[in-house]
């Protein structure tokens, strides 16, 4: 191909018609900017975003001293009230307590263990890994059926209840249409119907759960957004496009930010594992109001599918 | 692009960003898409430039740049959105012409497969600077403008990227296919 013949070729491909952005897209993108606050100029500026002076578009050179001298103060503060902190002995940084449970504690919820608060367990990226980094008492009974097609339809793990449970973890799916179901679930309990009503003494986040296949729509956030205010652990498959938005959302909306990441739930129900792991102090297998991956989770943690509005309100009314 | 619009934007008033959204989307995901390959991965990027520009509105000195502006975020947006895909795709396969674009004759440009093949094996600076010269139609200049660099560097990613295409043109086409995207 002669270099003419390139030119020409490539502003002919380049140069084809304009593409049409789907208004999905840009209505998804306006329900997110609707809940975003501007950020002031200088702050803008200092996180890397252009600022197109009239005079120039070069950045200035004032800016990384700037930079600088910013970053110097913030840390002079931090290193000021740490150490005003620790010279009145008001830190206690205590070793979060680990649980008592017996290696062959029976699974029935009458012999369940005791979590205490605190306890955290690592989350390693692979399902694999995480099943091996269980705690003792953390037993998986899994018994799958498949479909001629491969698809585990009946996967069943047995999980250990937690009694007392100071606080509930609802799980939400956002995969398909969780509004509706949340609105009938609260429906049937005599609240508003709209998922803003949902205020439980002691629950403490909700998993929000994406599949591999989600397609968020703004509906599906709208529902979300208003259950999702004291959200402490997302969980996703693997990179996708619904997982992208979930983790975009929580990360703009979420005060307690995430508490990890993708990969823990490629396997069906290993989202309610990853849930206990990021808050063992706080969760209940519990509720899965979606469709498609993540109903299968439901059905794995022993919660009737046809009942999941049900027993969402069952956990919604725990005691604290 | 009006620059009241973007001043009353600047100030919070949402219905003025969407105008200014709606306005410019549409060349944003053509952009994008040319830029990336892959038509997801361009709604990703314009949807997280859009995010940027609203959230970051105010840090704009210049109401009358906000186009170039908005390019510039999306070329942000676009190489995030490389680096997050790079690792699942190793070669970034271009959009199909659609039947619009067949009604105009583009899909029978001699060559178009090697040409996409090729044009994915260069690097997003690279492929942004040849889309907004080819597509939108800037030249060099009002591109340094855009990108915040030399009109020098312009020209030079110009350049390379033609003879870059050239080159990758000339071997296999297997040898592209597995080849870095990025250069």
């Amino acid at each position: 191909m002669t270099n003419d013949r390139l030119d020409h070729e490539l502003g002919l491909w380049l140069g084809g018609p304009t593409d049409r952005l789907p208004e999905t897209v840009l209505r998804r993108t306006f329900h997110v900017t609707a809940r975003t606050r501007q950020r002031p100029a200088l702050l803008a500026s200092l996180g890397g975003t252009p600022t197109m002076r009239p005079s120039t578009t070069r950045l200035s050179a004032t800016r990384p001293i700037l930079v600088a001298a910013v970053l110097m103060l913030l840390l002079a503060t931090a290193l000021l009230l740490v150490g005003r902190l620790l010279e009145q002995r008001q830190v206690v940084i205590a070793p979060a307590p680990s649980v008592e449970v017996a290696s062959d504690a029976p699974l029935s919820p009458e012999a369940a263990p005791t979590v205490r608060p605190g306890t955290v367990y690592r989350v390693p990226g692979s399902t694999a890994e995480f099943a091996m980094d269980l705690p003792p008492d953390w037993r998986v009974a899994r018994d799958d059926e498949t479909t001629g097609e491969g698809l585990r339809i009946n996967t069943r793990y047995e999980l250990v209840r937690f009694d007392p449970v100071p606080a509930a973890w609802v799980i939400v799916s956002v995969d398909r249409r969780p509004l509706e179901d949340v609105r009938m679930a609260m429906a049937s309990e005599g609240w508003s119907g709209t998922p803003e009503a949902i205020d439980v003494p002691g629950l403490v986040g909700i998993l929000l759960t994406a599949g591999p296949n989600t397609d968020l729509d703004p509906t599906a956030l709208v529902a979300a957004e208003a259950l999702t205010y004291r959200i402490a652990a997302h969980d996703s498959t693997t990179p996708n496009r619904g997982s992208f938005y979930v983790r975009d959302f929580l990360r703009r909306f979420t005060p307690l930010g995430i508490a990890a990441g993708e990969g823990a739930y490629r396997d069906d129900g290993w989202g309610f594992a990853f849930a206990y792991a990021a808050s063992p102090t706080a969760f209940l297998p519990g509720v899965d109001i979606g469709a498609g991956t993540t109903r299968f989770a439901a059905a794995d943690c022993g919660v009737d599918k046809e009942r999941t509005c049900d027993r969402f309100v069952d956990v919604v009314r725990l005691p604290t | 692009m009006p620059a009241d619009l973007v001043r009353r934007a600047q100030r919070g008033d949402h219905a003025a960003f969407e105008a200014l959204a709606r306005g410019s989307s549409d060349r944003l995901f053509s952009v994008a898409r040319r830029v990336l390959g892959d038509p997801g991965a361009a709604e990703d990027a314009v949807q997280e430039c859009l995010v940027r520009a609203w959230r970051d509105l105010r840090a704009l000195r210049d109401p009358d740049r906000f186009d170039a502006w908005l390019y510039r975020l999306l070329l942000n947006a676009c190489r995030d959105e490389q680096r997050r895909t790079r690792r699942r795709v190793t070669t970034v396969a271009f959009a199909s012409i659609e039947a619009g674009a067949a009604d105009q004759g583009l899909a029978a440009v001699p060559g178009r497969d090697e040409l996409e093949r090729a044009f994915a094996t260069l690097s997003v600076d690279h492929r942004m600077a040849l889309a907004l010269h080819h597509f939108i139609g800037l030249r060099p200049g009002e591109i340094a403008e855009v990108l915040g660099v030399a009109s020098g560097t312009v020209a030079s990613r110009l350049h390379y990227g033609v003879r870059a295409l050239r080159v990758a043109l000339a071997k296999p086409a297997s040898d592209v296919l597995h080849g870095n995207p990025e250069r």
